[in-house]
Order: C-alpha cells, then sequence, then structure tokens
C-alpha cells in the first residue's frame, strides 16, 4: 500500500513537473529595446523583451534581465559569491544597468495592469488598464514581413509612435502600449530614449502568465516612477526610503565619505510632466 | 413662448445636421453559433486597406465606429485570434447588421530571432563570433578581421576605430600584455563565445575618473568547453620546393593553453622555413608607451629594402619561436605574470637594389647593390609582472630583460665592385617599470612612479674598404616622480613633481678615428594637470615645466621649458562621439648626433655630428570624430591631424672615397605634416557579408641641403583599400581585398627629383567548402603604375579535410612559379628601385591534431 501511495505521489510530482516544463499555448513576441538610462549620459543599451500573449492575459518583460535573475539564483544556491555571480554574468555580456520592467496586462483580473521593477525587492503597482487614445497616420512599413500602419499616442508625459499590423488582429504591444486594432512592432518615443523594435515571434510561450516572485512591495505609479527617479539620483536617500537604514561609505582610510553619482533617470513615465 | 420654441427647434436640428455629417456605423458581431464576440477588432479601411478607424466589440457584441470626415473609408474589417478575418464593404454594410465570424485557426508565421550580432552595454560593445565567424575561419583573428569597427593588420596587430587596442584580455586576465597575436592568431574562433570591446579603456582602476584614455581594450569571451582544461596542439608539415634546386620544407608547431579563473597560460613552440612570419607573434604592440625606450645599435641592421607584398612571398626563412606565458591569480585584483620568448631565425637575403640619394650633389648619386647575405638573428626576453588592481590601491611592477644576438654574414655588388659584408648587432636591455597609488582620505590619492632602463650595445661592421668598425653604446636611464592628487570644484587637479637622469657612453674604433663619448643629462619636472569628467565631457589638460641640464665633452647647457597638453573628448549623442589633443614638447637631440667623428652606419655610410645641444620642438594638434550605430553594425572614424617640428639638424651629404658621408651643417629644418584618415566597416545581413573601407591622405613639407642650399620638398601620400567578406551558401565563400597607394615627391626648384609611384594591390580568395572539406583558390595582384615595371600575379591552392580533433592540409604556394618582382618607391632623401627575388612554387603537407 505504501509502495503505490509512493508511486502514485513520484507521478504526481512527475507530472507536475513536466506540465510545469511545457510550453503554453499563445504566442511570443521578441522585440529589441534600446534605451537611455540617464538624460546626462547619451549612451545607449539594448536588450531583448519578450512579449508572451495566452488567452486575455499578457507578460512583458525583459529576456536579459530573467536570464541575469535565474544566474544568480542558480550560482547562490551553489554557494558562489557575490564576485564570481557577476563575473559569470558579465562573461554573458548581463552586467549593463538593468532594465527590469515587467507589465502583466489583463491581470490579476481584466481590465487591469500589473507593472512590477526589481530595484533590491521587487515593487509593484496594479492599476486599471490606461485607454490609451490612439491617432492613425497615412504611414505604412512592413517589419518581419507584416504590413504595418503608424499610429501615435500620448501617455504620462512620453509621446510614442507605433507601428501596428492589422495582420495580426491582437491589440497588444510592448511594455503597457496596446488598444490598436493589431499588434505593435514597432514602437518609439518622441525623445528616442526608449524604442521597441520587433525582432522575432513564435506560436509557443514558453512560461505562464504569472508574477515571477510572491515577494514584493506594491506602491502606486507615481511612487514607482519616484523611487527609480531616487535611484539615479540619490543612491542613499533610495535605500533609506527603502530599507529604513541609510547605508554609510568610507574611504579608503576608514573615514566617511558621500557618493558623489547623480543622474537624472530617463522614466517611461513621466508624472511630473 | 411660441419664439423660444422655435429657436430650440432650430438649435436642435442645427445640432443635428451637424451630427449627421459625422457618419457613425453600429452593428453585433457573432460567431456561427450565434454567440456574441467580444474583443473583436473592427476597423475602417480605404481602398488600399489603410486603417482609418477603429474600435473593439462591447460585451454584448455591439460596436459603434465613427468614419472621420476627413477619410474615405471603402469597407469594414472584422478580426479576432481564432476566426477568420471578414470583410464587408460599406455600400453592402446595414447599420446594425448581425456579422457572423467563422472559426479558424491562427498562426502566426514564425519568426526567429537572429542572434545579435553586435550589442552595447553602457561603453561595452559585445560582438557575438557566431555572427561572424565565416566557415573558413581559423583563429579568433580570422573572425576579429570582419567585425566592423576593428581591424587587424598583417602582423597581427588590432585597431578598433582605427586606433591600436592598449589591452587584451582573455576571460577578462591580462595575460599576454602587448603580445596579444599569440593569443588573437592561436586561439580557435570555435571555442570563443563574444569579442567584448572596452570603449575608451583604463585599465588602472584607481585612474578611472582622472586619466582618460582614447583607446579600446578588447576581451575575449571563451565558450564554456574552452575553459578549465588543458588545451594541445600538434601540428607537423612536410614539403618541398618545386623549382630550381629542391629544398626540404618544414612547418610545426606545438601549442599549449589553459584558462581557468586562478591561472591562465599559453605556450608555444613553432618552426618554420616557408617563408611564413612566426616572431610577429611575440611582438610587444603596447610596450612603446610604458617604459622607457631602449636605443638601439648604430650600425644598421644588413637587410635589404622589401617589397609591399606578403613576406611569405619573398622570406627565405629558417626560423624556431618559443614563448611560454603564464598568469596566476594570487587574489581578486591580484596578478603574477611571467613570460619568456626566444626567437632564433636565420634569413637569407637576396636582391638588386638601386637607390638614388637625391642630397648627395645637385643630380643626386645612384648606388646599385647586389646582395646575398645570411642574417642570423637570436634574441631571448623575460619578464616578470606583479600586479594588485583595485579602485583605491594600484601596485605595478614589470621586470625585464632582453638579450639578442644578430650576424649578418654575406657578399654584395657595390656599383658592380665585389665586396664583402659582416655586421655584428647585439643588445642587451635590462629595465623595470614600478607604480604605486592609493587613495587616501577624503579620495585624495597619492602615487609613486618609477622606471628604470640599462642597455647594451656592442656591434662591429666590416666596411667596404677592408676595414673594422666597432662601438660599443650603454645607456642608463632612470625616471622617478610623486603625485598628488585632490579634488576641486568638481575636478581633479594633479601634481606630480620628478627627476630623471639619463647617461650615455660611447666607444668608436674606426679607421677615421677612435674616440669615447659620455653624454650626461638631468632633468627635473613639476606637472600639474586637472581632469573633469561628465557624462558628455572628459577632459585632461596640464602644464609640464621643466628644467634640463645637459653636458657632452665640455659642453653643457640648463635650459628650463613648458610643455602643455590638452585631451577632451566629447560625446555628442549615443552614436557621436569626438576626441581632441593638443600636445607641445620639446626633445633634446639624439647623442649621435653631437659626435663629430665620423660613424659608419652601414658598410659604405657614415654620419658626423655637431657637438651643439640643440633641442627640436613638435606641436602636435589632432581631431578625431567616432560614429557607431550597432544595431545597423555601422562604424565609422575621420581623423585629422597636424604636426610640426622645428629645429631639426639639417645634414650635408656628399659621396667621396666611395662613402656616402653626411654631415651636420649649420642649417636646421622644419617638418610639416598635415594628415586625414577615415574609415568605414559595415556588417550587413545577408551571408555575414561585411565591408570595409579605408583612406589616408597625408601632406609632408620637409627640407634636404642639397649642394648647400636648401630645398623645400613635398611629399603626398594617399592609401584607400576596400575589404569585403561575404559567405552567401554554406558551401562557398569569398573575401576580397584591394588597396591603392600613391605617393609623390615634389621639390622646389629641383624638378628633377619629383616623381609620383603608384601602385595597386589585389587579393581575391574563394572558398569551397563542402561538408569537411576546404579547397582555398587564393590569388593576389601586385600592379605597379611605373609602366617599366611589369605586374606580378601569384595563386596559391590548398585543400583541407578537416575533423573534429584533426585536420590534414595540402597546400601548393606560387603555382605560376613567379619568381621576382620589382617595385620602385619614394623615400624623403632617396628614390629607391628593388628587385626581389621570390619564394619558388612550393608543395607543402600538414597534419595538425587537437588534444
Amino acid at each position: 500500500m505504501k509502495t503505490k501511495v509512493f508511486i502514485m505521489a513520484l507521478t504526481s510530482i512527475v507530472c507536475a513537473t513536466t506540465a510545469c516544463a511545457q510550453t503554453e499555448k499563445g504566442v511570443s513576441i521578441t522585440y529589441r529595446l534600446s534605451y537611455q538610462h540617464y538624460q546626462e549620459i547619451k549612451d545607449k543599451s539594448q536588450t531583448l523583451c519578450i512579449l508572451d500573449i495566452a488567452g486575455q492575459s499578457s507578460r512583458f518583460y525583459n529576456r536579459d534581465f530573467e536570464r541575469a535573475q535565474e544566474i544568480t539564483d542558480s550560482m547562490q544556491r551553489r554557494g558562489c559569491n557575490a564576485y564570481e555571480i557577476r563575473a559569470e554574468k558579465k562573461k554573458e555580456g548581463l552586467t549593463g544597468l538593468g532594465e527590469s520592467t515587467s507589465v502583466l496586462k489583463n491581470f490579476p483580473d481584466k481590465g487591469k495592469v500589473t507593472v512590477t521593477e526589481q530595484v533590491v525587492e521587487t515593487l509593484l503597482y496594479e492599476e486599471n488598464m490606461p485607454k490609451f487614445s490612439w491617432k492613425l497616420t497615412n504611414k505604412d512599413t512592413t517589419i518581419l514581413g507584416y504590413k504595418c500602419f503608424e499610429a501615435t499616442t500620448t501617455y504620462r508625459g512620453r509621446t510614442w509612435r507605433a507601428f501596428y499590423t492589422p495582420d495580426i488582429p491582437i491589440s497588444e504591444g510592448p511594455w503597457k502600449l496596446c488598444g490598436l486594432p493589431g499588434l505593435i512592432l514597432f514602437a518609439a518615443d518622441s525623445l528616442n530614449q526608449f524604442c521597441y523594435e520587433g525582432v522575432g515571434m513564435t506560436n509557443e510561450v514558453k512560461y505562464p502568465i504569472a508574477l515571477k516572485t510572491k515577494k514584493y512591495r506594491r506602491c502606486s505609479a507615481k511612487e514607482m516612477a519616484n523611487m527609480l527617479s531616487l535611484l539615479s539620483k540619490d543612491l542613499d536617500e533610495f535605500f533609506y526610503r527603502l530599507t529604513g537604514a541609510k547605508p554609510q561609505h568610507f574611504d579608503a582610510s576608514g573615514k566617511p565619505t558621500k557618493l558623489d553619482t547623480s543622474f537624472t533617470a530617463c522614466l517611461k513615465e513621466e508624472f511630473d510632466k | 413662448m411660441m419664439h423660444l420654441r422655435k429657436i430650440f427647434a432650430l438649435i436642435f436640428l442645427t445640432v443635428f445636421c451637424l451630427n449627421a455629417t459625422a457618419q457613425t456605423i453600429g452593428g453585433r458581431v457573432v460567431n456561427n453559433k450565434g454567440i456574441t464576440l467580444e474583443g473583436v477588432s473592427v476597423t475602417l479601411r480605404t481602398s488600399d486597406d489603410r486603417p482609418v478607424a477603429f474600435c473593439n466589440t462591447n460585451e454584448d457584441g455591439t460596436f459603434s465606429i465613427e468614419l472621420p470626415q476627413s477619410e474615405t473609408a471603402e469597407h469594414l474589417v472584422f478580426s479576432m485570434i481564432g476566426y477568420a478575418k471578414r470583410c464587408i464593404a460599406l455600400n453592402n454594410f446595414k447599420p446594425g447588421q448581425d456579422v457572423v465570424l467563422e472559426n479558424d485557426a491562427f498562426m502566426l508565421k514564425e519568426v526567429k530571432v537572429k542572434a545579435e550580432k553586435i550589442r552595447r552595454s553602457g561603453d561595452t560593445l559585445t560582438y557575438s563570433v557566431a555572427a561572424f565567424m565565416q566557415k573558413q575561419d581559423r583563429s579568433i583573428a580570422d573572425v576579429i578581421a570582419k567585425m566592423p569597427g576593428l581591424s587587424v593588420s598583417p602582423s597581427g596587430q588590432i585597431k578598433y576605430q582605427g586606433k591600436v587596442i592598449n589591452k587584451f584580455y582573455i576571460e577578462g586576465a591580462d595575460l599576454l600584455g602587448g603580445k596579444y597575436a599569440l593569443a588573437s592568431e592561436n586561439i580557435k574562433a570555435n571555442q570563443v563565445k563574444n569579442v567584448q570591446v572596452l570603449e575608451d579603456h583604463q585599465p588602472v582602476k584607481a585612474l578611472k575618473k582622472v586619466k582618460f584614455s582614447d583607446q579600446a581594450a578588447l576581451n575575449i569571451v571563451l565558450k564554456d568547453d574552452a575553459k578549465n582544461v588543458w588545451q594541445s596542439v600538434v601540428e607537423a608539415g612536410l614539403g618541398a620546393s618545386l623549382q630550381g634546386k629542391a629544398q626540404l620544407l618544414r612547418d610545426a608547431q606545438l601549442l599549449e593553453m589553459l584558462f581557468s579563473k586562478s591561472k591562465q597560460s599559453i605556450s608555444m613552440y613553432k618552426t618554420n622555413n616557408t617563408g611564413k612570419d612566426i616572431g610577429h607573434e611575440t611582438i610587444d604592440y603596447t610596450a612603446a608607451k610604458a617604459s622607457l625606450k631602449a636605443d638601439n645599435p648604430l650600425i644598421e641592421s644588413v637587410t635589404i629594402s622589401t617589397p609591399s607584398i606578403s613576406d611569405q612571398r619573398y622570406n627565405f626563412n629558417d626560423t624556431h619561436v618559443f614563448a611560454t606565458n603564464w598568469l596566476f591569480k594570487t587574489a581578486k585584483d591580484n596578478d603574477l605574470r611571467l613570460q619568456v620568448n626566444g626567437l632564433i631565425d636565420k634569413t637569407n637575403v637576396t636582391g638588386h637594389t638601386r637607390k638614388t640619394y637625391l642630397d648627395a650633389g645637385t643630380t643626386g648619386v645612384s648606388v646599385t647593390e647586389d646582395e646575398a647575405l645570411n642574417d642570423k638573428t637570436n634574441e631571448w626576453s623575460a619578464e616578470l609582472t606583479y600586479k594588485v588592481n583595485k579602485d583605491n590601491h594600484y601596485f605595478a611592477n614589470f621586470a625585464k630583460g632582453y638579450i639578442g644576438f644578430n650576424r649578418s654574414r654575406g657578399e654584395a655588388m657595390l656599383n658592380h665592385a665585389p665586396i664583402l659584408q659582416r655586421a655584428n648587432r647585439d643588445k642587451k636591455v635590462l629595465s623595470d617599470n614600478f607604480e604605486w597609488i592609493k587613495t587616501l582620505s577624503n579620495n585624495n590619492t597619492l602615487s609613486i612612479k618609477s622606471r628604470f632602463l640599462y642597455n647594451e650595445l656592442p656591434s662591429s661592421l666590416l666596411l667596404v674598404n677592408g676595414s673594422t668598425e666597432r662601438i660599443s653604446q650603454q645607456k642608463i636611464e632612470w625616471d622617478a616622480s610623486t603625485g598628488f592628487r585632490h579634488k576641486l570644484l568638481g575636478m581633479y587637479i594633479t601634481y606630480n613633481i620628478g627627476a630623471a637622469y639619463k647617461r650615455q657612453k660611447m666607444r668608436l674604433d674606426n679607421f677615421y678615428t677612435s674616440l669615447n663619448a659620455t653624454y650626461t643629462q638631468a632633468q627635473v619636472y613639476v606637472m600639474p594637470s586637472l581632469s573633469y569628467i561628465s557624462p558628455s565631457l572628459r577632459l585632461n589638460a596640464g602644464l609640464s615645466g621643466e628644467l634640463l641640464y645637459r653636458k657632452y665633452g665640455d659642453e653643457s647647457k640648463p635650459t628650463f621649458h613648458l610643455e602643455p597638453f590638452v585631451f577632451a573628448n566629447y560625446r555628442l549623442t549615443s552614436r557621436w562621439s569626438a576626441d581632441m589633443l593638443f600636445s607641445h614638447a620639446l626633445s633634446p637631440n639624439a647623442f649621435s648626433s653631437y659626435i663629430e667623428a665620423p660613424v659608419f652606419t652601414n658598410y659604405y655610410s657614415l654620419i658626423q655630428g655637431k657637438a651643439q645641444l640643440n633641442t627640436t620642438t613638435t606641436n602636435m594638434l589632432s581631431n578625431t570624430w567616432k560614429y557607431n550605430d550597432v544595431i545597423r553594425g555601422l562604424f565609422g572614424n575621420l581623423g585629422l591631424s597636424y604636426s610640426r617640428t622645428s629645429n631639426l639638424p639639417l645634414y650635408e651629404s656628399v659621396f667621396e672615397d666611395g662613402f656616402y658621408k653626411s654631415r651636420a651643417s649649420q642649417h636646421t629644418s622644419h617638418n610639416t605634416s598635415t594628415s586625414i584618415s577615415g574609415g568605414i566597416g559595415k556588417s550587413i545581413g545577408w551571408g555575414k557579408a561585411s565591408i570595409e573601407l579605408n583612406a589616408s591622405a597625408s601632406n609632408t613639407k620637409y627640407q634636404l641641403l642639397i649642394a648647400k642650399e636648401v630645398v623645400d620638398f613635398t611629399r603626398r601620400d594617399l592609401s584607400t583599400g576596400i575589404a569585403i567578406a561575404y559567405h552567401p551558401w554554406e558551401v562557398f565563400s569569398i573575401e576580397h581585398k584591394s588597396s591603392y597607394n600613391t605617393s609623390a615627391r615634389k621639390g622646389n626648384n629641383h624638378t628633377l627629383f619629383n616623381n609620383r609611384q603608384s601602385f595597386l594591390h589585389h587579393w581575391l580568395r574563394l572558398y569551397f567548402l563542402p561538408g569537411k572539406w576546404q579547397m582555398e583558390l587564393s590569388n593576389e595582384l601586385f600592379q605597379s603604375q611605373d609602366k617599366s615595371i611589369s605586374n606580378s600575379f601569384f595563386t596559391d591552392l590548398s585543400v583541407s579535410y578537416r575533423q573534429k580533433r584533426w585536420e590534414a592540409t595540402l597546400i601548393y604556394n606560387n603555382v605560376w612559379g613567379t619568381t621576382s618582382l620589382e617595385q620602385t618607391y619614394n623615400a624623403n632623401a632617396q628614390q629607391i628601385y628593388l628587385q626581389t627575388r621570390l619564394r619558388p612554387s612550393e608543395l607543402l603537407f600538414k597534419l595538425s591534431f587537437s588534444l
């Protein structure tokens, strides 16, 4: 009897594991994101982002950031130190200033959007899906073999230009952008600080549409923007607000000193404008 | 009241009429079972299918879409994932009607994400090797040469955006210093995952915000299976020449490499007599700036001028190269490195040269030489480096020893008269560089730097008259400085104080004279400098005040001078950046230029200096513009530079008693050079194609003393090139390179010396790559624009069969048996014609094993 119970338990574990490893039905779009970190530094970084769409919901995330997280988690489990983890990530080109935004649309409920940012801990806000007021123009182009048309909109301080394809009748797009009569395959803000360009698509979704972590700190969209801004402007204050403790810095001789880095972050959502 | 009703009715009618002009269309969407569909995309489209308005159906399947007045819509389109798209002409659509959508599975046209060829993360560019590697590529240098923005010279030197790199790291460790050709030409391309370019790289972490570099570094990221394992390559080749007297050929190598976290090593032994240059793999390409410079013997090497083709075609060598390099990571930021290199080479030099010396009389004097020489070199060097490179602490000590022997023996016909040639040139160098930087409280920094060099150069030369000249040169040089840095008004201010001492001795014996000469130079300097860094601008500026004391014989001279410099780098946008450099420097003339006694530098040339402690001054201004768009794989650079060197000693030359004699005159000259150079590299999506264009032009003004008259000369050089690599099919690949070089010299009132020399050089390599086979057909054409000189065409063939662990190759070089090559070119004071004997047709079979 005990053996039967054990075999059944084992079978159910194997089945569950297999189910988790299986790809889901849906579509997955890969975008190349070019982005600027700070207003003062004109250098741009590139990364690949994934938009997984399954049923009514979707998850948009930075593939490289999640890969870096996987490396960190796996190496930490093996007892590697921070230096070794950083070295391993550097080899894969994953040590740049991370763009960790993840956006879940129609999640947890229909009509809701959930946005997370990983800054020391995961910040999360949930709000109603934005109602973009898109203006269709007469420009068109071809992206990944699909005929695309241009539309523009303004959202939280930025003017976005997007190319969507009515041939893929999914009202989705990168980041929070959506609401057009077709999938958005290209989007860039008018300052060109953020640019998403579709570079690949498959008929499979690798991960379920869900939050990657259960540990997060809830906030509002504005609070998240303020925290991201503070992260660049005043790191000490940022830590203080997040952890309640002010980090102290010491120079080579052990005397207290201050960090002298202060930048203005480029934010996708500008509440002050 | 009646009036009011009429007015309301009028307003109502007006509003109704206005609304009526903006047409609204409504209806309901259901599936074939009559169930309403929510979220169906409804678009109004023009005749060319362009959407002009859209909406989505509500929960109850209804929709209402408004046609903008400015657009003319022709039809309505209903679409939703899982249903077939339905298009209805507006004329046929009845307001409020139900639109039925039929089930239909939707599948995306899948598009695979191509590996990103290049990606930028801050100031690091990561090139994917898989995206640039073509099937015929063997070493990582072959692939680097195809990466836009990067170039590799035939001698193995790597440049990024037209500037030589300052570091070559393997997995972040500096195993080889400047001798990186050893790695770039021996690490297999398929073992490397990425090549990273670290732009504007400052290797000393403690100087990152303070001292800026306009040079990039390269980091080789290996694949996992190439790490933590000893890798060996054993290669042996045998062959024979097929023309003239049969000669046995050999080409062999033993190579061993290890790249692990705590230790890296590359050791090799290579030997060949096939003409292939293997000596360059131990050349240090980055040493010049860091160390004090060792002198070279005044007696020149007994070699002949070489043509502008690959040395593999004319080099009759017998070379053995040995190198072992070890790096131990003793702690996180600490490295201990040992490098030992040896070169044993015996080269036969054969050729005919005609040199016309422009300054030896009003019509110049020509000298013809037919030489058959045997040049033997035996040189060994060892370097031990210990380095701690932390953000707030830097310590480095480089100790180096070098010993080299060069023996040349042979026969020559000088102006048709037979003579014997013999020259011995030995060189011994000991040097030590030490640097320590420590960040103190409040981020202030203290530094100490010391450089030391000892140099011995015994040499002898058989002269054309049968007598022997013996020269013994010796130099001891030391330079030490200390610096303090603090932050003021957002800038780093550094004060360096230092002292330098140099003593050079020479013992000279020839049939004219026998003498001992000593030159002493002492120097004290103070150099305040500032550094400013902002996200867009990096600025370095300084002013060095130097008190210089020199003594030669009875002559002594103290001088004081100021040397300013400014370096600025401005990042205009994410793609554009610009550099600017200005410097003014004063250099004491070389010790040898003070020796008034005749010193023979080759068997028929002597030079006599003037015992005047003069100095030359150099002003230099350069401006570089760089562009890179990593997404499109487009890189470009444009450099402009101007330099002027004044107070150069001017020599009066004459042919007398069978010798070409140059004596320092009372005159001095200046040299002005203006140049422009640029390049564009582009990676193209199809067939891993890449194209590179480069061009450089310079205009140099200088003077020669001809028959006691100072004559102005102008030399204009232009060089352009194109390189294309294309791999259209798995089984075929093509590489093409062409270059055009022209040089024109013009003398003021001396039209006799006006001359223009140009040549074109083309390479075309075709690779046929079925399965594990590789067939290479390599063609080279050298075209001189001088009609009296014939063109030279070469073809080489090779066939290889490659397995995972071994490779067999059959090589047939110089198929057409071209045996000589002619070329003429311009030097500042000479016109040179040369006829070089080339290697004959040769057949070689090689077997290579990877263990």
